[in-house]
């Protein structure tokens, strides 16, 4: 157990850089999901039927498909169709496309959690469609889905493990990397260690956020107005 | 003749030698030399090819094959990017341009030929089984009704696919995650080249080798394919390295000497025929 | 790129027994995290002293650390205490960990649905705690939490790839697989999107119909 322990403290470079990657893809993907998913979350209220169809098609694709196949798919796929992806952007690419399809979700019930009066008194006083969203519907909407997105950014966390499945170095490859060295070079097994304190670090980080979403839930809802959206459940990852 | 200018004759010669050497191998692609460093694909968990040093850096003969090339490509072998590989993600790697050449232990067979292309073989390797001292298994075919550990993508999980289309195998993705499998019981038998078993059983005396060697094939450097300027200066690399015969000091330095023979063979003896 | 449709006729064979491991992993895992979330919930709703606690803390720990993670740590961390698990098993009960806590929160939500007034009239019946929970409470908190549960089960069937990663050969293991060894990846990528969207959205619409069924009475 101590030898265990000894190596996580012998090598907190390597782990500091598999965690400084861990999040350096988090928040890429953070970045690329709120765009597109408040792009796509906004289609999703449109009146045209075909584009709400449509987003929802989307939708439904990247949440149904397990991540790790969308993430092999892109990374093994990529090169036969002439775009060499490395691995970080790959991962990042097929988080971000998940990521935007939960986000899109959050947007859509954040749109439609505003009652439809706003909305008619906007049309009312001669207010065209993207001013509707721009003036009326997105600071109200925006304001309400911060704690879904704010647990979103913890499911996006934990889901960065799936880049170490691809190389990408991030927190639970370089583990991984502690543990391979010490098994063949000194037949000692610290998998126990190592992946506990994997664990209990981005239970740490997750946790965190978890909370924070919680308490801007409290506060939003204690302020009034529309009803917040309820962060996407872990378990329809 | 005083220090400095024995130093000068030095200096002149390897100027010279340095030059003539050059020479001898064509010039660099664009694309290769704008990098400006040798960005190689490398195993990490397969001793005495390419593995982790005590010092947590690489190390083994492969490491030192591409350290050469970076020499003789850049001047210096700190002009070098090491990427550990493993056997499942190689070839992803090398076609994601992540690394310009593969020097990891890479088995010449048809299905990899299809889609990265191979230079001149510098070795061969066979495979092997590992199992435990006291296990029953003391031949190939004593694995049938077993279960047998490798990892994805190696040239044995294409062997045992092709030869023993019933077997129940285990597939995992590093050479320290399969030696553990088999230390905890979860497979009876370890199949992977013969060179890191040999390496792994030198050091562990509760392990040891069956020792019928079969899928024996060659070793060649991959690389992508529709690249035969670089193609050119990576075979022209291997025979100066074949020339200069500077494998037999790598050897050396990366296996301990009563274990040595299979490895010196692997690189200077042709193929010898198996299952 | 071509597509070699007889190559992958070739594979049936593998690719379907990888099939029958995915839904035998994830049929396992089903059934025991809704034991696991009867139990949870059970002791929840009880407010026992200190399993509640650990209950919570249980509950908190999966939810906020990655499925891979645990798995990886069931899988190669175990058995250093002691508890070596086979591959099939390892990924049977690392699922079972992650989808209990999810049943645990359904089923808890569940309980608390089913209205004081029936609490109070098994109370009235001189039914212990325990007893109104299995008598009353349980069996209309299933009913109620169904739909989640079910949900959960339509995802965990989904994650259940991740076994994959620990080299159990299942839909996604078996895939992965052949692409190490073949290289046909257009091929084997393509059957895993459709086998796993196929999947899941039959799954889900089966959900869908049986939440409509039972709301049928409500609904007159």
């Amino acid at each position: 157990m101590t030898h265990g322990m000894a190596l996580i403290a012998e090598n907190w470079q390597l782990l500091l850089l598999g965690l400084r990657a861990t999040i350096n893809l988090a928040f890429v993907t953070l970045i690329a999901s709120t765009i597109l998913g408040v792009l796509l979350g906004t289609l999703a209220t449109v009146r045209a039927w075909q584009v709400r169809w449509l987003i929802a098609l989307y939708v439904e694709v990247f949440r149904d498909i397990p991540l790790i196949v969308t993430i092999f798919t892109i990374f093994f796929g990529a090169p036969y169709l002439g775009v060499p992806l490395e691995p970080f952007p790959a991962v990042a690419l097929g988080l971000s496309l998940w990521g935007a399809a939960n986000g899109a979700e959050i947007v859509r019930g954040g749109i439609q959690a505003i009652p439809d009066g706003q909305r008619e008194a906007a049309r009312a006083l001669g207010l065209h469609a993207w001013k509707i969203y721009l003036l009326v519907l997105w600071p109200q909407a925006l304001r309400n889905v911060l704690p879904a997105f704010t647990g979103l950014l913890a499911l996006i966390v934990q889901s960065t493990s799936l880049g170490s499945l691809v190389g990408v170095t991030e927190f639970l490859k370089a583990g991984g990397l502690i543990i391979e060295r010490s098994t063949v070079m000194q037949g000692i097994n610290p998998a126990f260690e190592v992946y506990g304190f994997v664990l209990l670090v981005y239970f740490t980080i997750c946790s965190v956020l978890t909370a924070f979403s919680r308490w801007l839930e409290l506060r939003l809802v204690a302020r009034g107005g529309a009803q917040t959206v309820r962060a996407p459940d872990t378990a329809r990852l | 003749m005083s220090i400095f200018r024995r130093s000068l004759a030095a200096g002149a010669f390897l100027w010279f030698g340095i030059g003539a050497a050059e020479a001898q191998l064509p010039p660099l692609p664009a694309t290769i030399r704008d990098a400006g460093v040798l960005r190689a694909g490398v195993r990490c968990d397969q001793p005495p090819y390419g593995f982790r040093g005590a010092d947590g850096g690489f190390a083994g003969i492969e490491v030192e094959m591409a350290r050469q090339m970076a020499v003789w490509a850049f001047g210096s072998a700190d002009k070098i990017d090491l990427q550990c590989v493993t056997a499942e993600n190689r070839i992803p790697q090398l076609n994601a341009r992540r690394v310009d050449l593969l020097i990891a232990t890479l088995g010449v067979t048809p299905e990899r030929a299809r889609v990265i292309d191979f230079s001149a073989a510098y070795r061969w390797g066979g495979s092997d089984l590992l199992v435990r001292r006291d296990s029953p298994i003391r031949t190939l075919d004593d694995v049938r009704s077993r279960t047998v550990i490798m990892l994805r993508g190696t040239t044995q999980a294409l062997w045992f696919d092709a030869n023993m289309p019933g077997l129940n195998s285990l597939r995992l993705n590093t050479a320290s995650d399969a030696l553990q499998a088999l230390i905890q019981g979860r497979g009876e038998a370890y199949a992977h080249d013969a060179a890191t078993l040999i390496v792994i059983a030198a050091r562990d005396p509760s392990l040891r080798l069956v020792g019928e060697p079969f899928a024996v094939s060659d070793a060649a450097v991959g690389l992508r394919k529709n690249e035969p300027e670089w193609m050119a200066w990576v075979n022209a690399a291997l025979n100066r390295m074949k020339a200069e015969n500077l494998y037999n000091p790598w050897v050396e330095a990366a296996v301990p000497g009563d274990i040595r023979a299979p490895y010196s063979a692997a690189f200077n003896q042709p193929r010898p025929m198996a299952r | 790129m071509e597509f070699e449709l007889d190559y992958l006729l070739r594979q049936w064979p593998a690719l379907r027994s990888g099939l029958m491991v995915t839904i035998e992993v994830s049929a396992l895992a089903i059934a025991l995290s809704i034991l696991v979330g009867l139990v949870g919930a059970g002791i929840r709703v009880m407010h026992v002293p200190v399993l509640s606690q650990i209950v919570v803390a249980y509950v908190e720990f999966i939810r906020n650390t990655p499925l891979l993670v645990q798995l990886f740590f069931v899988f190669f961390g175990l058995p250093a205490i002691g508890l070596t698990l086979s591959l099939f098993w390892s990924g049977v009960l690392a699922l079972t960990l992650w989808a209990g806590a999810f049943q645990t929160e359904n089923l808890r939500g569940g309980l608390a649905s089913v209205g004081p007034g029936l609490r109070e009239a098994g109370r009235a019946l001189g039914l212990n705690r325990l007893q109104y929970l299995w008598l009353i409470g349980l069996p209309l908190a299933v009913r109620i939490s169904l739909p989640s549960m079910l949900n959960t089960g339509v995802s965990l069937v989904k994650n259940s790839a991740y076994v994959s990663a620990i080299g159990l050969q299942d839909l996604t293991g078996v895939a992965f697989d052949r692409m190490a060894s073949d290289f046909r990846a257009f091929e084997m990528l393509t059957v895993l999107l459709v086998g796993y969207l196929t999947l899941v959205l039959t799954l889900s619409a089966s959900v869908r119909l049986l939440e409509h069924r039972l709301h049928a009475p409500f609904r007159r």
